[in-house]
């Protein structure tokens, strides 16, 4: 009985630092990013000096970040063309999603695979016409055309995703409300949507971290620092010869911070979305 | 005349046609015509910034096969890829099995280990850089002073270290979608089944290879069909962390494509490499598939 006890201790104890040690390793990069943005230049570059902590706090590399780079720029360019295209992939995909799994018509299973197939394509394979196609439209180096390009896998990645979310949804309760008279169209908007609101905060979301993240089409597609997203401008920051490493770290601190933050408050929804990307 | 009335079969198949129509257009002009346009690119010969030139057949596949730098990037190519794929699954199927368990604080450290999925990977190479950094990267300072070691290490900079720094990062990177993807499934394990093995006294061990693993199965296959492809045609990790090199050591497909497209000027033989791409990720994912549905039978 003692000999089982204290087996049971030990794979507690086991247990515990091994979720400590992995949480250590994910979030230890990002908190060093952090320190190492406050830290006075001096100590960023001495060996002598505590490893970890600032000496003294300072906000000198945010004040070079935002005064000295076009690090705002990419900041709005980011938020636009991520905000946009979800404004144009979330009511598209729901509508379609919708359609795909409450109605029968022909070619529905086609479709669907398609759907996946398309998600599925690697931008490796796209970046170069999608760059031919907006040079001819007069696109490349806009907002729009990025907007453009975060649309062909955006797009089919929120129609799967909401689809698993749609299946949920019992028709049994659509049904009642049209027999109580509604519409097709108001039983969608009334009696499904309200069920899928996890959904479609989950979707939205990763739809929005995406964009934020994505590197190899605003590198094809942007050409001037006018249009560049953060991606791109932080990437020609570790480009230069002598690399501003207290300047840098803030601005990875300030380019993750927000999905830091969107991703704390909706992490419940998240993972409901995950488990469901996973089943569908 | 009366106006002919469309049966309800009709009408549902209408309505369900009017509600994906917006997304068959979008898609259509946004992914499946430069899907069909990429194709083609690589059957001409385009060099200098223009998408026109003449055909030429398979000489583009010719000329990129031929050439030995692309035998070497497929090469790592399938290193960084089945590297980092089997870091993930390991770390990720630990990482879930510990997440499993009921213990205080069990949200938070959910929350923190996915961390690094979230973040841009361009912020991934940049801490993983300054972490890395020869002379002020806390990890060289860290073996200096705590454990004695006398020479700074070159992660990026030495030849046979690089890929390996990199395959690290990249597991570093992604193996929280492993994570979430495993405990989904855990969560969902009827609890019954580890009753019967209790009262067995059967050995954590045999519970995971008996239970635990069997109800992963299904799981376990979609991640390692969605994980592989997605590293076998990454980009931006790869191209920003190393950018391919020392030399060539960690030259990769994606970034062979890039550099054709937009240093060589040959878009001719960029787009052929992303076929190449293409066609052997679906050829590997279609033998995966069957080999999975086999044993599945056989079973």
């Amino acid at each position: 009985m003692r000999s089982y006890r204290t087996r049971k201790g030990v794979r507690k104890t086991l247990m515990w630092a091994g979720v400590v040690f992995f949480v250590i390793v994910s979030i230890f990069p990002l908190v060093e990013a952090l320190l190492s943005s406050l830290k006075p230049p001096s100590q960023l570059f001495s060996r002598s000096s505590s490893i970890f902590l600032p000496s003294s706090v300072t906000l000198l590399h945010y004040r070079e970040l935002l005064g000295g780079t076009r690090f705002l720029t990419y900041y709005f360019n980011t938020t636009v063309v991520t905000f946009a295209t979800l404004a144009l992939v979330i009511p598209i995909s729901a509508l379609a999603a919708y359609g795909l799994t409450r109605f029968e018509f022909p070619g529905r299973d086609l479709y669907r695979r398609l759907i996946l197939f398309t998600y599925m394509l690697p931008p490796i394979l796209l970046f170069l016409p999608l760059h031919a196609v907006l040079t001819r439209l007069g696109l490349v180096n806009s907002r729009a055309g990025l907007i453009f390009a975060y649309t062909s896998f955006c797009l089919p990645f929120a129609m799967w995703l909401l689809r698993a979310f749609f299946v949920g949804v019992p028709v049994s309760i659509e049904e009642a409300a049209m027999v109580d008279g509604a519409t097709r169209l108001s039983a969608f908007f009334r009696i499904v949507l309200p069920q899928v609101v996890s959904g479609v905060v989950a979707v939205s979301v990763f739809v929005c971290v995406v964009c934020w993240n994505e590197y190899l089409y605003a590198l094809v597609l942007t050409s001037s620092a006018e249009m560049k997203t953060l991606p791109v401008g932080l990437a020609t920051f570790i480009r230069m010869y002598t690399i501003d490493w207290g300047m840098v770290m803030a601005s990875v601190v300030l380019t993750s911070a927000p999905l830091v933050v969107l991703y704390v408050f909706v992490q419940r929804h998240l993972l409901k979305g995950f488990a469901g990307a996973v089943k569908g | 005349m009366t106006r002919k009335r469309l049966t309800r079969k009709q009408r549902e198949a209408l309505y369900g046609i009017l509600l994906v129509l917006p997304s068959v257009v979008v898609i259509g002009v946004t992914a499946a015509y430069p899907l069909v346009k990429g194709i083609s690119f690589s059957f001409y010969k385009l060099a200098g910034f223009t998408y026109e030139g003449p055909f030429v057949g398979f000489a583009n596949y010719a000329r990129v096969i031929g050439n030995s730098l692309f035998m070497e990037s497929f090469r790592n190519n399938l290193v960084w890829a089945l590297g980092t794929l089997a870091g993930q699954i390991l770390v990720g199927l630990v990482t879930a099995l510990l997440l499993n368990r009921r213990f205080r604080g069990r949200s938070v450290a959910q929350g923190m280990i996915l961390f690094p999925y979230i973040i841009p990977g361009i912020v991934a190479v940049i801490v993983w850089r300054w972490l890395l950094h020869d002379q002020y990267g806390v990890i060289n300072l860290v073996l200096k002073r705590w454990i004695g070691l006398e020479e700074s290490i070159h992660w990026f900079a030495t030849p046979n270290l690089a890929m390996t720094s990199l395959i690290l990062v990249g597991i570093w990177k992604f193996f929280p979608f492993v994570t979430i993807c495993f405990l989904a499934r855990l969560q969902i394990v009827p609890p019954e089944l580890y009753d019967a093995a209790k009262v067995d006294g059967a050995s954590l061990w045999k519970e995971f290879w008996h239970i635990t693993l069997p109800q992963l199965r299904e799981v376990f296959f979609v991640v390692v069909l969605l994980r592989g492809i997605f590293m076998y045609i990454k980009f931006d990790i790869p191209w920003l962390l190393t950018g391919g090199g020392p030399g060539t050591s960690t030259y990769t497909l994606p970034i062979m494509s890039y550099v054709e497209a937009f240093q060589q000027m040959q878009r001719g033989a960029s787009a052929a490499i992303a076929c190449v791409l293409f066609v052997t990720l679906v050829g590997v994912a279609l033998i995966y598939f069957l080999a999975f549905e086999r044993r599945e039978a056989v079973e």
